[in-house]
């Protein structure tokens, strides 16, 4: 032990000490410190403390990486083009001739596309409605009006979903298969669906009419997923398993839209 | 499943919740946290020829998407109107107990260090790298891991509530 060693000397090398880069002698000098020292000794417990609530916090705040696995795992499986790739692809089909073009878009995108693209409205709908995870909505009808505005152009949105007595409550912009979404939340009291909308258009992933019959319909992480799909316009509509809402509204926006 | 698909998925995929956790904090958005993520898991897929079996898969992976992440820090240079903070990530954890409370104001305060003090703070202390493979991944001395680390937590003591990271006796700390 360095007999030598001052207080101030060990609070420099606390940041060493913690993340051990403290070489011997320097290290076990510092420790020998610790041990007879309760001022040094409770500095060090405060920045192990600090280090465990940035841990912690920053842990619990960590998102499911679950649909990104399967987006990652579909791409290395070679079930999806990459999107770079897809682009030059596609123009290079472009060239040749707009039937190859059509061709190749009807083999990017699969009933399994579908699978995936509810699998995200779930991670979506679980995350911000049913776990409540903080988000920056837009909250007031002018809010909302402007961004479906910005989004989807002319598509006019309900207000109500008159068969549940649902609201139109907030609405913000997310990702589904990579690709932006408008996503509308319609509420009465504590029950709330999630209905996400898309135009497709050029750089969209989902690209053709196909989904398997008029509305497809999944359930993942506890959410009921209704999909479909009605010119040019793709809508996913997502609510908890236990409300079992979604098939209704979407039946009732298959014939407002 | 092909040999290299399948070394890829044991060694690789398992690091995509630890890649997408830091991303997050270090984008500040959900989706473009999840877009740097899968850039960098798809560019490992198609190096993974350069990965060494033995060797530490994670920090190879953390390697790639922090330069990725660099590159657009470069782009976005003089454009910060561009990078909008998500509130998920700047109040990510709803504040309705104590301890959620001091969750989202350690969150607040991670997510106002400068870049450099918070890709390095989040590696130390999050991730669990040490000073040697920061500097490696970062392609800085170790001095300057060093630094920036101690200036971080400087920042986030400052920024903190005294009562937020006292230490009590008695309390949850080891």
């Amino acid at each position: 032990m360095n007999p030598d060693l001052r207080c101030a000397d060990v609070l420099d090398r606390l940041p060493e000490y913690l993340a051990d880069a403290l070489e011997p002698p320097q290290s076990d000098e510092v420790a020998a410190h610790l041990e007879t020292c309760p001022e040094c000794a409770m500095a060090l417990a405060t920045e192990r403390r600090l280090d465990k609530l940035v841990s912690h916090a920053v842990n619990e705040a960590a998102p499911s990486s679950a649909a990104l696995q399967m987006r990652i795992a579909e791409h290395i499986s070679g079930r999806v083009i990459p999107r770079y790739q897809w682009w030059r692809l596609a123009t290079v089909a472009a060239a040749i001739s707009s039937i190859a073009l059509g061709l190749a878009i009807w083999h990017a995108v699969s009933g399994y596309q579908v699978h995936l693209l509810c699998a995200d409205a779930a991670d979506d709908h679980h995350t911000e409605i049913t776990m409540r995870e903080a988000r920056r909505w837009r909250a007031t009808p002018q809010e909302i009006s402007e961004l479906v505005h910005r989004e989807l152009g002319s598509t006019e949105v309900p207000q109500n979903i008159e068969g549940q007595h649902l609201s139109l409550a907030r609405a913000r912009v997310c990702r589904l298969r990579g690709s932006r979404f408008m996503h509308l939340v319609y509420a009465n009291g504590a029950r709330e669906v999630s209905v996400f909308l898309a135009l497709d258009k050029a750089g969209q992933p989902l690209k053709r009419d196909d989904m398997p019959g008029p509305i497809h319909e999944e359930q993942d992480l506890k959410v009921d997923i209704s999909t479909f799909r009605i010119g040019n316009l793709v809508v996913v509509v997502a609510s908890d398993l236990a409300a079992g809402l979604s098939t209704q509204v979407a039946n009732e926006l298959a014939h407002t839209f | 499943m092909h040999l290299r698909q399948e070394q890829f998925e044991q060694f690789a995929m398992p690091h995509t919740h630890a890649l997408l956790r830091t991303a997050g904090r270090l984008c500040g958005d959900r989706a473009a946290a999840e877009d740097l993520v899968q850039e960098a898991m798809l560019s490992a897929w198609k190096n993974f020829e350069q990965f060494e079996p033995g060797t530490n898969c994670k920090a190879w992976l953390f390697t790639i998407m922090l330069r990725l992440w660099g590159r657009q820090q470069q782009r976005f240079a003089g454009r910060p109107e561009l990078l909008v903070y998500d509130e998920a990530y700047e109040h990510g954890v709803a504040a309705t107990s104590e301890d959620r409370m001091i969750a989202a104001e350690v969150l607040t305060a991670v997510d106002r260090l400068a870049h450099e003090q918070r890709s390095v703070l989040l590696l130390s202390v999050v991730e669990g790298f040490a000073v040697k493979e920061i500097a490696a991944m970062l392609s800085i001395p170790m001095g300057t891991v060093m630094s920036r680390l101690s200036r971080a937590r400087a920042a986030l003591r400052q920024s903190l509530r005294p009562g937020s990271i006292q230490y009590r006796d008695g309390g949850k700390q080891q």
